[in-house]
């Protein structure tokens, strides 16, 4: 459903028709994939301000009646402009195409669909998002959520991808900090205008989120937060990003909402894990469980798990490498029979080791070298580090 | 007063045992062939541990420089197990900082700050033992705390139903009792309730706190 290139002025009517329907209809109606489908959106919006003669058009019409009368487009937007507040849609750009995913997805609670625009404050375009991760998760978390959080969303932002988030106190805050003490970029995701920082708590959170970075919601300048538009602004968190960090979520939790969307979209859920004790844990765990989400536990998996195969090779993870790993099995099981502290000869490491004696002779000479064994008037010791490791 | 033992399980296991009584009756009987003699021993006690003995250890195998052996490990925490154990209020365990946690937003208190809400919780529990012979929560019986300060029932209920689990000792089900007082008195709330009964519980296990533990006071 990507637009037809449109020129200037024309692009600016169009902007200003999604503006005035963006006015109209809250965030994530469903009709609206329906009604953009056959019409651009300055044909929507004149075909609601006549009489429409089709069923499901005269519906929604008596929904958004009352705020009809009032609306002024094109003052929002140059209001929206003195604040420096953009509004990006399909045709710019920095529009970023990947939401279009969200073109026809059922419901979830009621809401779907494409945004109509993104109202955008700060200077990161939008189109940078091609590469970004959402990290999200419960207001109310722990301190091991947190911590997780705030060391996966570096890792993400240390290498240049940004970071997604809801702008919410708990997981949420952790993310964009992590990402802005990487020195990288991230992005809040609101459920209100974006002009107004909320949650109040956050107020310098969202502030030095936009230095770098941007605050983007589908709701025009001056809005405020209501549960549906929650529900709405999810479902950008997931189609914005290229994958979601689950950290922490009770079973009841709006981020889980974030997870669904997730996976909806055919986007790599990934989860952190946590106690199976904590009730912050469970709503992560369970995503685990029924197979949707894959466990991360440092950013750098995250973008292995995002990024074209090869991409971002994740390091396994092992402990120091000892003298004894490289030593071959035959070594190995020689140096089992050599005894510590007191002398053994070749014969008796033989016999304890099940080794052939012709061999042991020269394996022991070659642990020798190795620094592992060592020569006692009665045969051969393990040499203090061998002992150790 | 402060009572700090740094490297507290390098100390020898008689030196640990010797620690029982003052810390849970607050003074110390030395005897001696002639004499007996109490003196007072009450004060805060402070055990600082490394994960092993040489320090390094991390649980992420690509950050630990430990080169302990398991055996070496485990005998050295044993050491923080135990009686002991029953009788430490508060554990935290303690990671180096990491380059995460050095963001733009981290405004670590100063002492100056945290010794104001100190000051005030201990003023409030000498106002509320005032005329007891106690100053402190820590200083009051369980018999006192169960008779004239309890826990609302909905928090008695979560602390009887550890006992009853096993997994909360007689006496440090009156401990949690007493933190969770002084978890209340730190937020300035008049008495402690479900909330704080969970603070003071994740307080004693060391588990992870709930981030409204301890950014209520910010709210």
């Amino acid at each position: 459903m990507s637009s037809p290139v449109l020129t200037a002025p024309e692009q600016e009517r169009e902007r200003l028709a999604r503006v005035a329907l963006n006015l109209l209809f809250e965030p994530g109606d469903r009709r609206l994939d329906g009604f953009m489908a056959g019409m651009d959106a300055y044909e929507l919006f004149c075909a609601l301000r006549a009489t429409p003669h089709d069923q499901r058009l005269r519906d929604a019409r008596d929904d958004v009646a009352t705020r009809l009368d009032s609306m002024r487009p094109d003052q929002v937007l140059d209001d929206a402009d003195r604040l420096g507040i953009r509004f990006v849609i399909p045709g710019d750009a920095e529009w970023p195409a990947q939401v279009e995913d969200l073109f026809g997805q059922e419901p979830v609670q009621e809401r779907t669909g494409v945004p109509l625009g993104l109202w955008v404050k700060g200077p990161l375009r939008l189109g940078d998002l091609d590469r970004s991760v959402a990290v999200v998760g419960s207001r109310s978390a722990t301190s091991y959520g947190v911590d997780a959080a705030g060391q996966i969303a570096y890792g993400i932002a240390d290498k240049g991808f940004v970071v997604v988030s809801g702008g919410a106190i708990g997981i949420d805050a952790a993310a964009h900090r992590g990402a802005l003490a990487a020195r990288g970029r991230t992005v809040a995701v609101l459920a209100c205008g974006v002009d107004r920082f909320y949650p109040k708590e956050n107020m310098r959170l969202l502030q030095a989120a936009l230095d770098t970075g941007a605050l983007v919601s589908e709701l025009a300048p001056g809005l405020p937060v209501t549960r549906m538009r929650f529900l709405a602004r999810n479902r950008v968190i997931a189609a914005l990003a290229r994958g979601t960090v689950l950290a922490e979520a009770a079973p009841r939790s709006g981020a889980l909402n974030t997870a669904n969307w997730t996976t909806k979209l055919n986007r790599q859920l990934m989860c952190v894990p946590g106690p199976i004790s904590a009730i912050q844990s469970l709503g992560v765990l369970e995503q685990v469980r029924s197979g949707k989400g894959m466990i991360v536990t440092r950013g750098e998996e995250a973008l292995e798990l995002v990024s074209r195969p090869g991409e971002f090779l994740v390091e396994e993870r092992r402990g120091p490498e000892r003298k004894r790993d490289r030593l071959s099995t035959r070594h190995r099981q020689v140096l089992d029979g050599v005894p510590a502290g007191r002398g053994g000869s070749s014969l008796s490491i033989s016999r304890s080791s099940g080794v052939a004696f012709a061999e042991v002779a020269s394996a022991l000479l070659h642990l020798e070298k190795a620094g592992l064994v060592e020569r006692v008037p009665d045969g051969w010791q393990l040499t203090a580090e061998a002992i150790r490791s | 007063m402060v009572f700090f033992l740094d490297e507290f399980p390098m100390f020898r296991a008689d030196a640990i045992e010797a620690l029982r009584e003052p810390l849970e009756s607050g003074d110390i009987t030395v005897a001696r062939a002639e004499e007996t003699v109490t003196l007072p021993a009450r004060s805060i006690v402070v055990l600082a541990a490394n994960p092993c003995p040489c320090g390094n250890y991390d649980a992420d195998v690509v950050n630990s420089g430990c080169n302990c052996r398991q055996l070496e490990r485990e005998n050295y925490l044993r050491k923080v197990t135990g009686p002991i154990t029953d009788r430490i209020d508060i554990t935290r365990h303690v990671r180096p900082l990491r380059p995460h946690e050095f963001d733009p937003l981290a405004r670590p208190e100063s002492s100056a700050t945290v010794r104001v809400r100190v000051t005030e919780a201990r003023r409030r529990q000498e106002e509320r033992y005032a005329g007891t012979g106690w100053r402190l929560n820590g200083h009051v019986s369980g018999a006192a705390l169960r008779e004239r300060w309890p826990l609302p029932d909905p928090a008695q209920v979560i602390v009887d139903k550890l006992v009853y689990a096993g997994k909360l000792s007689r006496r440090g089900a009156v401990r949690v009792h007493r933190l969770a007082w002084t978890v209340a008195d730190l937020a300035g709330t008049p008495r402690p309730g479900v909330p704080e009964i969970r603070t003071a519980l994740r307080l004693r296990t060391g588990e992870a706190l709930q981030v409204s533990d301890y950014e209520r006071r910010s709210a």
